[in-house]
């Protein structure tokens, strides 16, 4: 049995993001004017970058497991998702 | 549109997906287009929607050990090529012809999930406890049913995988999460338990709409005006479907699951 991403820190850390990325937006969604346009982007930032942080943390996690091909398939995932926004940002 | 009424959107849609592991974008993003915001701007509104639901369901998924990371991995490098791709090609596809396609993917999707009612993989009881989770080395594992303990293994990789490349384009282009692709093809090819396919799928969904939002904002295509009240109503949803889903029996939810299905179709081919 794998604990990789399930354990009782991992519940806690997920559940204290959710919470902060939800206050943050919501201040935005309050806050008027460039300082609420400010707090927007962050929640955005946050809720993006939350997902690829759990696959990175999920991928450390498999690899002090020494389960090595599926942290070299989270690596990948995450190179992937590098390699598209650096494709964007070049054809854009 | 206001930011409020976008935001009571998101509540309501990403409840709805979290229950399904659909994702609430394949119901957001037709009901902003009906209701007057053009696709170009609700596509992105949609992906944001999906990896706030998914970080807002994740806590709960992950205490119950009903995520399966490995296989999420292992589909994601297919899926994420593939939202990567449909994002970069996003507006040169015929918006019709697309919602068509979902359409008859989603009511096929439908129709595979009604014809095999009950549970595939059955309760073992006396099963040792601690084997709930995923397994090491292995894309297999085990979920708790009452007193019992559910094994499972993915099979059928190759035809699997190749149909998560498929959800990952969907998600690029139309901005939708491919989660209503994801989940049955999990279920109905990889044959993995639906309490299993919809949490992992909602971790999956989570990466491959950040992906795909990624080169969206590079292109300057987020309304950051609407964004707060969509990641706040959907963290808010998807908190509220993972806990329903949970208390769900698995055949309900796979009834839900259909339903949802059949509306999708639906809403694709009004809009």
């Amino acid at each position: 049995m794998s604990t990789v991403g399930t354990s009782p820190a991992d519940v806690r850390a997920l559940r204290l993001a959710a919470i902060a990325v939800a206050l943050i937006a919501g201040v935005a969604f309050v806050v008027p004017g460039p300082a609420g346009n400010a707090l927007a982007v962050v929640a955005v930032a946050a809720a993006v970058g939350a997902p690829l942080a759990r696959l990175a943390r999920v991928g450390v996690g498999f690899a002090r497991e020494r389960d090595w091909r599926f942290a070299a398939l989270a690596a990948a995932v995450l190179a992937v998702v590098g390699a598209g926004a650096a494709l964007a940002a070049v054809v854009s | 549109m206001t930011a409020l009424f976008v935001g009571l959107l998101a509540v309501a849609t990403s409840t709805v997906g979290a229950v399904g592991g659909l994702g609430g974008a394949v119901f957001l993003v037709p009901l902003l287009v009906v209701t007057g915001t053009d696709i170009g701007t609700a596509a992105p509104l949609g992906l944001l929607s999906v990896a706030a639901g998914s970080l807002a369901a994740a806590s709960r998924h992950a205490g119950e050990r009903t995520v399966n990371h490995r296989l999420g991995v292992t589909i994601e490098v297919f899926a994420s090529a593939g939202a990567i791709a449909g994002a970069l090609a996003a507006g040169r596809a015929d918006d019709r012809v697309l919602q068509l396609v979902l359409a008859a993917i989603a009511a096929g999707a439908a129709v595979s999930s009604l014809a095999r009612p009950g549970l595939r993989n059955r309760p073992v009881r006396g099963f040792d406890p601690s084997a709930v989770g995923e397994w090491r080395g292995e894309l297999a594992g085990a979920y708790a049913l009452g007193d019992a303990v559910v094994p499972y293994r993915a099979g059928r990789l190759p035809l699997g995988l190749a149909a998560m490349v498929v959800s990952g384009l969907i998600a690029g282009v139309s901005g939708v999460s491919g989660g209503f692709v994801k989940t049955p093809v999990a279920t109905d090819i990889l044959r993995v338990p639906l309490k299993v396919a919809a949490p992992t799928t909602t971790f999956t969904v989570g990466v491959t709409s950040a992906a795909a939002l990624l080169v969206y904002i590079e292109r300057g295509n987020l309304d950051v005006d609407l964004a707060p009240a969509v990641v706040l109503g959907s963290i808010v949803g998807g908190a509220v479907g993972a806990s329903v889903q949970a208390r769900l029996a698995p055949t309900t939810v796979r009834r839900l699951l259909t339903a949802l299905l059949v509306a999708v179709a639906g809403l694709l081919v009004v809009g």
